[in-house]
Parts: C-alpha cells; sequence; structure tokens
C-alpha cells in the first residue's frame, strides 16, 4: 500500500470513522512506515489544538438577548393560542393524538365498566367500579425511578435522592401493571450495589421498569429503553417517590469495560433522548467510569442553586409565563455539597438579561420575595425556599430576568436567573 | 397490536412534552429558542467568522424552524441535526447571496474560566489556528465546525451538509491538511 493511499484515511482513522477493512490497512502499514506514523502525529496534533481553540472562541461569545423578539416580530408567534388551533389540528402530534386518544378512552371506558373483560371472558385484576386510569400508576411499594428533569450535571446531581453504581443481580419478575390491561408490565430487577455516591440505601434495591409483553413472550418495547439483563452495570439517578416516571432513557448510564455511555450511544437511536433532547449535554461516550465518578463527586461537593416548578417539584424551571395580575411561585432548591453550616441570606434583584449582573429598578406592578431569605444551610443538605412572584394588571407585558444571589458564610456566593414571561395583552376581535 | 399501543403511549408522551413548538405553541417555541440558541449562534460564528452574521443566521434560522417545524419528523433524525442542518444552509446562502467573503474570525481573548495547566493550546497557537481558518474556503469551515467543535459523526454530517460519506472524509482530511499547510506557512516551513 502506497503512503499517499494510507494519508487519505489517517484523519479518519483518528476520528474513528474507518471501516475493518481500511482498519487493518493502516494498522499493518504504520508500524512499517515513520513517515506516515509522522504524518498522523501531525495530524493528531493539529486536530486536538484546532478542537480546543474552537472551543475557547465559541465560549467566547453569546447570543445577543434581542434576536428572539425579532423572530416573534418576522412569525406570528405573537397571536395568542387560538390563532394557531387550526395548526395544531394539522400537526403530525395531533393528527395522531386524537385517533389514539379516542380509542384509549373508548376502549378504557368499555374495559372499566366491565363490558369488554365480560366480552373477551376475562376477569378483570381489579374491580369493574374502578374508574380506568390513563396515567402511570405507582408501582410496587419501594420502587425507585430515575430522575428526567435536569440540563446538566449540576441540576441531574441535584434533583437526584439518591447516585449509585450497581449492578443487576437478577430480574426478580415480572408482574401486569394495574393499568396495563394484560399488555404492559412492571418488570422489577434487584441492584446489587456497588458504590453510594449520593443518598442512603442498602446493599440492594429493586427498580421497577415498564416493559412489553404480549402471550408469545417478550415484545421488545421501547428501542430506547431496553430492559435491564442481569449482570448489566449502571451508574443509575434516581428519585424516591417517583414510581410513575419508571420509563424513558433518563438518569441511567451503562457501564460496559469501566467507560460510561448515554443511552442514545447504548442504543444507537441519538432520539433516544426523546424529552431530554434538553439533555444533550450529558452526551457521554465511553468517557471513564472513574473520571465520571470524580466529576459526580466535584459536583456533589459544590453548592448547587436550581429552580424547580411549585406544582411538580422534580421539573427544574427556567423560565415562567403568566398574565399581568397572575401570582406564580417557584422553589428555590439549594444544595450545600461540602459546605455549611453557615448563614444563607438570598437577595433578590431584576437584571437586564441572563447573563447581566447590572441591576435595575424592579417593573412597577411586579414584587418579587423569597421565603426564608435568611437561614443557617448544614453541610451535604438541600434546603427550600419559596420565590414568589406577585405581579399587578398594570405589569407591562414582556420579557424580565430576576436573578436570585445567595452569599453563604463570608466567602461563597451565586445566583440563578429566572426568565418571567408576562403575556401581551389579548385585544378584542383578534 | 399490543406493540403497537405500547408505541403510541411513548409517542404521545414524548410528543406532548418535547413538540409542542411543532404545533405551534409560542411558549413551547420560545423554550425550544432558549435551549438551541447559544447552538446556532456558536456555530453560525464559527463558520462566518462574524458576530453581526451569526446574529443575523440566529434570527433566519428560528424563523425558517418557525416556518417549517412541521416538517421536522423527530422519527427520522435529530433535532440537533436538522437545526444544524439549517443553520450550515443559512450561512452558504448568505455567502451566494451577498458574494460575501467571510470575515477574518475576530480575535476573541482566552476565556478566563479555565486554569492555565488546562489550555494545552498556546496563546500564539491559537492565534495562528484562527489565521489559518481564515484562509479556508467555507465547505472546509463548515466541516471541520461540525466535527471537532460539534462532535457529530461523519454520518451527520453527511447529513447535515447534504453530501455522500466519502466526501466528508476526504473532506475534512483535505481541510485539515490545508490548515496545517496554513500553519507551516505562517511559521515559515515548507507546508508537509
Amino acid at each position: 500500500m502506497k503512503c499517499e493511499n494510507i494519508y487519505k484515511l489517517l484523519t479518519a482513522y483518528q476520528d474513528e470513522e474507518v471501516n475493518p477493512s481500511e482498519r487493518k490497512l493502516i494498522e499493518d502499514h504504520l508500524p512499517t512506515c515513520e513517515k506516515c506514523q509522522e504524518e498522523l502525529r501531525l495530524l493528531a496534533s493539529t486536530r486536538e489544538a484546532l478542537r480546543q481553540a474552537l472551543s475557547a472562541k465559541a465560549a467566547a461569545v453569546e447570543p445577543p438577548i434581542k434576536v428572539w423578539e425579532r423572530v416573534k416580530q418576522s412569525t406570528v408567534l405573537e397571536h395568542p393560542f387560538w390563532y394557531h388551533f387550526s395548526d395544531i389540528l394539522k400537526s403530525p402530534t395531533c393528527r395522531r393524538a386524537i385517533p389514539i386518544t379516542l380509542v384509549v378512552i373508548v376502549v378504557g371506558v368499555l374495559w372499566g365498566t366491565g363490558v369488554l373483560p365480560r366480552l373477551v371472558g376475562f376477569e378483570p385484576a381489579i374491580p369493574a367500579s374502578t374508574p380506568p386510569a390513563i396515567t402511570f400508576a405507582p408501582g410496587p411499594s419501594g420502587s425507585a425511578s430515575y430522575v428526567s428533569s435536569f440540563q446538566d450535571m449540576g441540576e441531574l446531581c441535584n434533583s437526584s435522592d439518591v447516585i449509585v453504581v450497581g449492578t443487576v443481580d437478577r430480574v426478580i419478575d415480572v408482574v401486569p401493571a394495574e393499568w396495563g390491561h394484560g399488555t404492559i408490565y412492571d418488570a422489577r430487577s434487584a441492584f446489587r450495589i456497588d458504590q453510594v455516591l449520593k443518598g442512603k440505601i442498602g446493599k440492594e434495591i429493586v427498580l421497577t421498569k415498564m416493559a412489553l409483553k404480549d402471550p408469545g413472550g417478550w415484545v421488545e418495547g421501547m428501542a430506547e429503553d431496553p430492559p435491564f439483563e442481569t449482570g448489566e452495570r449502571w451508574v443509575l439517578f434516581l428519585n424516591a417517590d417517583m414510581s410513575y416516571n419508571n420509563l424513558g432513557p433518563w438518569g441511567r448510564y451503562k457501564i460496559i469495560d469501566d467507560k460510561v455511555y448515554s443511552m442514545n450511544r447504548i442504543t444507537g437511536d441519538n432520539n433516544a433522548y426523546g424529552a431530554g433532547q434538553l439533555n444533550f449535554k450529558l452526551d457521554f461516550n465511553g468517557v471513564a467510569l472513574s473520571g465520571f465518578i470524580a466529576g459526580v463527586n466535584k459536583t456533589l461537593d459544590s453548592i448547587v442553586l436550581t429552580f424547580t416548578d411549585s406544582r411538580v417539584d422534580w421539573a427544574i424551571a427556567h423560565a415562567m409565563r403568566f398574565d399581568a395580575g397572575g401570582f406564580q411561585e417557584v422553589n428555590v432548591n439549594l444544595s450545600t455539597g461540602k459546605y455549611g453550616p453557615d448563614n444563607l441570606t438570598y437577595t433578590i434583584k431584576r437584571v437586564e438579561n441572563k447573563d447581566s449582573s447590572t441591576e435595575i429598578p424592579m417593573a412597577d406592578g411586579m414584587d418579587v420575595t423569597v421565603e426564608p431569605a435568611q437561614f443557617i444551610a448544614y453541610q451535604r443538605n438541600e434546603h427550600q425556599s419559596i420565590l414568589k412572584i406577585q405581579t399587578t394588571p398594570e405589569l407591562p407585558p414582556g420579557t424580565y430576568w430576576i436573578r436570585v444571589d445567595y452569599q453563604f458564610g463570608k466567602s461563597m456566593s451565586g445566583f440563578q436567573v429566572l426568565m418571567v414571561n408576562i403575556n401581551p395583552l389579548e385585544t378584542d376581535g383578534n | 397490536m399490543p406493540e403497537t399501543a405500547y408505541s403510541y403511549i411513548v409517542v404521545l408522551m414524548k410528543d406532548l412534552t418535547s413538540n409542542e413548538w411543532q404545533s405551534g405553541n409560542a411558549t413551547a417555541s420560545e423554550a425550544l429558542y432558549e435551549q438551541y440558541k447559544n447552538l446556532v449562534f456558536k456555530n453560525a460564528y464559527l463558520i462566518t467568522g462574524s458576530r453581526e452574521e451569526a446574529q443575523d443566521i440566529l434570527q433566519e434560522v428560528f424563523v425558517s424552524v418557525w416556518k417549517s417545524r412541521q416538517t421536522f419528523n423527530p422519527d427520522k433524525g435529530k433535532l440537533t441535526t436538522w437545526l444544524h442542518r439549517i443553520t450550515v444552509n443559512k450561512c452558504l446562502e448568505r455567502k451566494r447571496k451577498k458574494k460575501l467573503t467571510f470575515v477574518s474570525l475576530e480575535k476573541v481573548d482566552l476565556p478566563q474560566t479555565q486554569s492555565s495547566d488546562e489550555v494545552l493550546v498556546s496563546r500564539q497557537e491559537y492565534e495562528r489556528l484562527i489565521e489559518a481558518m481564515n484562509t479556508l474556503e467555507t465547505k472546509h469551515r463548515v466541516v471541520l465546525v461540525l466535527r471537532y467543535f460539534n462532535d457529530l459523526s461523519y454520518e451527520e454530517i453527511a447529513q447535515t451538509v447534504g453530501v455522500p460519506l466519502g466526501t466528508v472524509k476526504s473532506r475534512i482530511n483535505q481541510a485539515l491538511k490545508l490548515l496545517r499547510g496554513q500553519l507551516n506557512t505562517q511559521r515559515g516551513e515548507t507546508p508537509g
């Protein structure tokens, strides 16, 4: 093989984008050719330098703040919800959702009232008087579920009650889900806990996972969310009391040969994140387990401030929208990491934008408080305060940035910014 | 079919939570913008080398996203791939329309957040690389940015740019060699 033919493949070789036969050609040739070895070395250093230069350059710029306003002006986004109703009816989601919802409701009602079970000669497991639930019913007591609302490692670690490295010891059993009507099952797997990174937990936990079965055996369920198999190792980010959320590729990272992979890498399905498109920053493709654990520990040691929805506490909140005159609450959660006990004080200010620290006067018609605003925060604890946003009907529509700063002891401080959007006024006849 | 029923439930859950923007929901569209504005802006900036161009492209991309929102099919590809494709097309389109020679990548300071031992590229080397990037054609900048800033696979780059996989392979190889050639020229060395 001539060097020039090898040259053409060297970049792809370094990027792990050659096929097996090309790889063999290169690896047979390299030990015998100093020139190609040197070329490979030079390409590698250019490539790494370029990576760093691009990353540094991109880190130094931020999108300007007013672009979204111009996007809205160029589209019809300013119109109220009902203006888009015909769009919504035409959308692929709705076209799919309407017939499915109708079928689910009809089947559910027939089943729930006992008509369908009698027709098919099936004795219902639940009393016929129980209304059919088209929601996720809690799994067996004691089960946990994966954390699913996060955008970065800080939020992922902060919203987990328990983080463990575990091995699937055995699949315990497979029982029909209460709402699954004989098709959807809960598969229970016992995990041997190898390492606890956060929370208190015994040597074994049982996880319930939704699965699909028909009389012929297992049907491969959601491709992006495969069942656990005995012997597999996982890093699991779990909540204790969210059994209804035991579905999805979020909060579980598979370990293969001491390397960590996110679910999209395991299944080869880049859509695996689904709703977790938000989580693309946590795309792991063979990160060393030791490095991954070090990253988790570093995050757990640090102070993390997050906002969560006051109605759905596990849902991280970055922005909210309501009408002028409305009142909203947001949970303000502080994880203390390795710091404390010490005095913690929150202060609130309005800023020009997400990245600005310049305080501007609070708008007339908006009053924001946090309670409690002062307390003693303890090491390895999560403290919750409530941010209350009261507005009057006179508050002009638009976007307001509310920044909550914390001062923890004398030397530690930080902040989190919430985007508050006040809806445009609706005018009659539009 | 049970499998179908199950898939439907999954589809329902997924779409109703993540794809509301496709239905024209303004709040969801804004959330989508907030989520991906950095991705679009930074890529446009790295490809065009100009903040002003990147700002205009950011606006154009999200106007396009709004207008063609119902053509995006999550079953056929990743949302980020779709956004990358629109961004790259907008960069190329602007270049064509304005016969624009993308200007020098602005000199920006290295971020101060990195500790010195993490900065493996010296400032001088960094400046050289930026200078060398300026000399490349847009098609070469595009593949370098997609690969070495976004970590896209060659297959994803092929989908984004709309060229065959083999072309991606040779284009990246060629771009890196041109870049190295430029670096050598700057150093006064003979291109290797």
